[in-house]
């Protein structure tokens, strides 16, 4: 088994988009990229949404490509792009962009899954929520 | 813990697969995919014919959750998806296409013409909208309410919301 590859693994305050993940995993020995996209939704808990902002401790940047590294470790010749955003993001703005290369589609879909699951999990991110009532909260972002 | 949903596409077009026609329909599937959450893998876009049955087998053996092809499912003599389709197949889901063409043809007379299928293989749900982008949006555009439901019935979970 080999080993993959971190392509890329960031905590972003600029705009991500799955366009750049998927160009940044394509190569020749990828016989199958599988992406996920994370978009803000303008609804949560039954409630409107109107904004939200994300904030990230310190080490967030550091777990974010232990995170990815660990998933390249697990999965037989993977590539991995990965990146979280923080700051103000807008509804349909995208939040986290995932993308896995592999030589076959099922190790792709199952290295995509467990990355973002294990991001949502570890990465620590919070995301403070504004409703259209003027109600203000905050949540992990794994919830 | 919940992992992520997966989601295949195929795209059954002699033009698009030669490259002398780019490829709205797959893009549009996948956006449309993304928004629902799901890990979506890259769309294979393969001629009319026998090479979309090769297709959706090789998509099958991943076991994503869903399964969506776009194109062949009209009347001209190339037009072989739904065939192709068929044996897969282990349950059908007729009330879906019927809503998909009902909701086509108040734009689109002709949408009724469209023979695609909707089902079941094992644990993945599958289903062929037609080649058009405008078919493809009317036909996710009914899937909009009922992916989620399905996904998780196919799941296993039996809550009735």
């Amino acid at each position: 088994m080999t080993t993959g590859e971190v392509v890329h693994a960031a905590v972003a305050d600029t705009p991500i988009t799955p366009e750049e993940a998927h160009a940044g995993v394509d190569s020749p020995q990828c016989g199958a990229i599988v992406g996920f996209s994370g978009v803000v939704r303008n609804h949560d808990g039954g409630r409107d949404v109107t904004s939200l902002s994300y904030s990230a401790h310190p080490s967030a940047e550091r777990i974010i490509r232990e995170v990815a590294e660990e998933i390249a470790a697990r999965h037989d010749g993977v590539r991995i792009w990965v990146a979280h955003r923080v700051g103000p993001l807008a509804i349909g703005d995208q939040a986290l962009v995932a993308a896995v290369g592999a030589a076959h589609r099922g190790e792709a879909f199952r290295a995509c899954s467990d990355l973002v699951d294990l991001v949502k999990e570890r990465v620590p991110i919070w995301k403070e929520q504004f409703f259209t009532d003027g109600s203000v909260e905050w949540v992990g972002a794994g919830a | 813990m919940t992992s992520l949903r997966t989601a295949a596409v195929v795209i059954a077009s002699t033009r698009a697969a030669a490259g002398t026609y780019e490829d709205e329909c797959g893009p549009a599937i996948a956006e449309w995919l993304y928004q629902h959450g799901f890990a979506v893998a890259d769309a294979v876009v393969v001629p009319d014919g026998v090479a979309v049955g090769s297709a959706l087998g090789a998509a099958l053996e991943a076991r994503p959750a869903v399964l969506i092809t776009s194109g062949g499912t009209g009347l001209s003599p190339d037009d072989a998806t739904p065939e192709q389709t068929a044996p897969y197949l282990t349950r059908s889901l007729p009330g879906i296409m019927e809503a998909i063409r009902h909701a086509g043809s108040e734009k689109v007379p002709t949408a009724v013409l469209s023979r695609g299928l909707a089902g079941t293989a094992g644990s993945t749900f599958v289903i062929n909208l037609p080649g058009s982008p405008g078919g493809v949006r009317d036909g996710l555009a009914v899937l909009s309410p009922l992916i989620d439901h399905i996904c998780s019935q196919l799941e296993g979970h039996n809550d009735h919301r």
